[in-house]
């Protein structure tokens, strides 16, 4: 047995006592013993098992493995809702309605909690749902170290009176220098608004599809088609959840803050290479800009001659340079045999160039047969 | 009353509990993840463009081949998975002569490269290649996606190099009400995103994609997953396509400004304002016959986007395949290896 499975199993084990009691609570309905403050917390242990087991897994293998492990958290988390609201409604008898509504304010109360905490504006969205923030960490890293990181700047919205300083003159000496460092300031805080401006509008979803789950889960109740397992109950928050997104996705409001996030990250971090190439240039060491212009003007380069080879192929020029290498080896052949026959040698050119003319010709007919076909 | 009881969702809890730690072992023994299956050989390369021919499957093939253009987003081994998802190897079992253009991996190097530079280069060489080698003076063309849209714009620039062209969930016309990404597109300051960085980063281009269906994409098929990690084969071809899916090559500079500003902003190409190169792309040039084929359920390109082609060709004999499924599973899926290629060979063959 491999140390993996190994502590696969001792995990498996000690989870199977914890689901064990939890089934015997689960089985006496508003059981006494278990105090309001009892929450399980049907995801814990995970995140310590897969440090220890996932070193056994090779990088492909890995990343898709923790998908599904942060997929299997989110499922758990909604598992925990789902269970206390069948646990509530159980002993509420007539009034599960009432009892599921304040099983999911609760809910979305702790869901909309976690804003405050966004370290970006993707992940206090993602974090909600219990999904992977790491697409937008993946592409602000993509984008190269900075001198300061990107991703951390959410929190220096500083504000207007912190603006209004930024924007005073500079003096002295080193005004230039204090100029870009107030307009990085100015930068990043622009950066910082936009992105928890955004992100706000993210996590009003959550609250928008917890509201519209109670509204699906009391209609199916109605209609007697009310999901009979934990899957289907998640599904339906997932249908909840992409049907509340997709309206936002095409929001005005939305559309304009997505660009603008972009664009205020762009302008920082356009400004930062900025005064990193005025330290390169004092330096004489070279900087983007310039190994830009080399690249630009190198594919320019390339770009003639690639267009130049074309038009002397498109031109038959090829073949032509061919035919004159053939005939300047007939006519060193020629000379040669001139040279050893002296008089003869007129008449043996011009049979010589007689026997080359058919070559030529059923060259051309070669080609007219292949343009046929 | 609600249909839940929580001792049943206990139960529930503790088989995805356990279904996730015997996966552990199936998917710790999988390997490695092979894709791209079928035999192929280099005939052809520039730069880091590598023109592939297929092997063929039957003793004699269509005299006129089939040069297939991918996208630039993501590899085009998608078109050829695995042994029994593969539109490559549906085709050459139909007897059609396949040729492939991988573009490879963007660098610095290739920051400045224009969609110019793709179209009438690139392209353009690559069909002088095959012409060559076959002695003819022009070959069928089929185009994904992005590699659509470009090889609409070749062949309207070049239709004297074009028998027959087929389009694959091809976007057209950029603007369609229900097409997300150019909305998406629509406030972005293109200019200033490839001054900034560049190349662009394959991962933005992740990112994107996932945020059209976050939960679905990043959170429900996970789960969906966790229910077949007991099938070895399943969770190989599952790892297959993550591979695929986050297999993203990063976008060249200069190509990915032009694409965004003159497709996705400003719709060029069904405006009819488009050039490249310097000369005017007009689609009333393609007056060879067309096969446009999309997908009913299409979320990247939606199905309006690509049938908007129809209006704008030149062509007499323009033909429509709508494909029941959505943008991945017209190569992927089951019923696609049985539909596509065989439709695709047919039309060919009606035609060469």
């Amino acid at each position: 047995m491999s140390e993996t499975d190994q502590w696969s199993q001792v995990w498996l084990d000690t989870q199977r006592q914890y689901w064990d009691t939890l089934f015997n609570w689960s089985r006496e309905a508003a059981d006494a013993t278990m105090k309001a403050t009892d929450k399980p917390d049907f995801g814990a242990g995970l995140d310590t098992w897969w440090k220890t087991v996932s070193h056994g897994l090779g990088e492909d293998a890995k990343d898709s493995y923790k998908r599904m492990l942060d997929a299997g958290r989110s499922y758990f988390d909604m598992g925990e809702l789902f269970w206390n609201i069948a646990r509530e409604a159980q002993g509420a008898g007539e009034n599960w309605r009432q009892e599921l509504q304040k099983t999911l304010d609760e809910f979305k109360a702790g869901l909309m909690q976690n804003t405050g905490e966004a370290t970006d504006a993707w992940s206090g969205f993602t974090r909600g749902w219990g999904l992977s923030g790491d697409a937008w960490q993946d592409f602000i890293k993509s984008l190269g170290q900075s001198p300061v990181h990107a991703e951390g700047l959410t929190g220096l919205n500083a504000g207007e009176a912190w603006n209004r300083m930024m924007r005073m003159p500079a003096l002295g000496y080193t005004r230039e220098w204090q100029e870009e460092l107030q307009q990085w300031a100015l930068l990043s805080s622009e950066y910082a608004k936009v992105a928890q401006e955004y992100a706000a509008l993210l996590h009003a979803t959550n609250g928008k599809a917890v509201d519209l789950l109670g509204r699906r889960m009391v209609e199916l109740a109605q209609k007697g088609e009310s999901p009979e397992t934990l899957r289907g109950m998640y599904d339906l928050w997932v249908d909840c959840g992409e049907e509340v997104y997709a309206e936002l996705a095409v929001n005005d409001d939305y559309l304009r803050l997505q660009g603008d996030l972009t664009n205020a990250l762009m302008r920082l971090k356009q400004h930062e290479r900025g005064m990193m190439e005025g330290l390169l240039t004092a330096l004489n060491i070279p900087g983007r800009r310039e190994l830009d212009t080399a690249l630009c003007r190198l594919q320019e380069t390339r770009r003639e001659l690639r267009d130049l080879r074309d038009l002397v192929e498109d031109a038959g020029a090829e073949n032509l340079l061919a035919e004159i290498a053939e005939l300047k080896a007939q006519l060193r052949t020629l000379q040669g045999a001139s040279a050893g026959t002296g008089a003869a040698a007129p008449a043996k050119t011009t049979a010589a160039v007689a026997k080359a003319a058919p070559k030529k010709k059923a060259a051309a007919k070669k080609k007219a047969v292949a343009k046929k076909a | 009353m609600l249909g839940l009881r929580p001792d049943e969702i206990i139960q529930e809890v503790i088989g995805f509990n356990q279904k996730l730690a015997d996966g552990l072992k199936t998917v710790a023994e999988l390997g490695d993840i092979d894709v791209g299956v079928t035999p192929k050989e280099e005939v052809y390369r520039e730069d880091k463009l590598v023109l592939y021919r297929y092997k063929a499957l039957v003793d004699r093939p269509a005299k006129v081949p089939l040069l297939v253009v991918y996208a630039l987003v993501n590899r085009p081994y998608m078109a050829d998975l695995q042994e029994d998802r593969s539109m490559i190897k549906g085709l050459l079992e139909q007897g059609i002569d396949v040729y492939l253009i991988d573009w490879g991996y963007p660098d610095g190097a290739d920051r400045f490269l224009e969609l110019d530079d793709y179209v009438n280069r690139y392209i353009h060489h690559c069909v002088k290649h095959i012409c060559k080698t076959h002695g003819l003076d022009k070959i069928n063309l089929l185009g994904i996606c992005q590699g659509g849209t470009m090889s609409t714009c070749y062949t309207a620039l070049h239709p004297e190099r074009v028998s027959n062209l087929v389009t694959m969930v091809t976007p057209i016309d950029f603007q369609t009400p229900d097409n997300l990404l150019s909305k998406w597109a629509r406030d972005l300051d293109v200019d200033l995103l490839v001054d900034t960085v560049g190349n662009i980063p394959g991962e933005l281009l992740n990112f994107t994609f996932l945020s059209m269906k976050p939960f679905r994409l990043t959170g429900q098929k996970y789960a969906d997953v966790v229910n077949m990690m007991d099938d070895a084969r399943a969770m190989k071809n599952f790892m297959r396509m993550e591979k695929w899916i986050f297999d993203s090559p990063d976008q060249a500079g200069e190509m990915f400004r032009q694409f965004i500003k003159w497709f996705y902003q400003e719709n060029r190409l069904i405006k009819g304002t488009l050039e490249i190169g310097g000369k005017p792309v007009k689609l009333e040039n393609i007056t060879m016959p067309v096969f446009n084929i999309y997908a009913t359920a299409d979320h990247l390109v939606p199905p309006d986007g690509s049938i908007a082609l129809g209006k704008q060709v030149g062509s007499k004999d323009y033909t429509e395949f709508p494909f029941k499924g959505g943008h991945i599973g017209i190569y992927v899926s089951g019923r696609a290896q049985k539909e596509v290629p065989p439709a695709i060979a047919e039309w060919l063959k009606a035609r060469m």
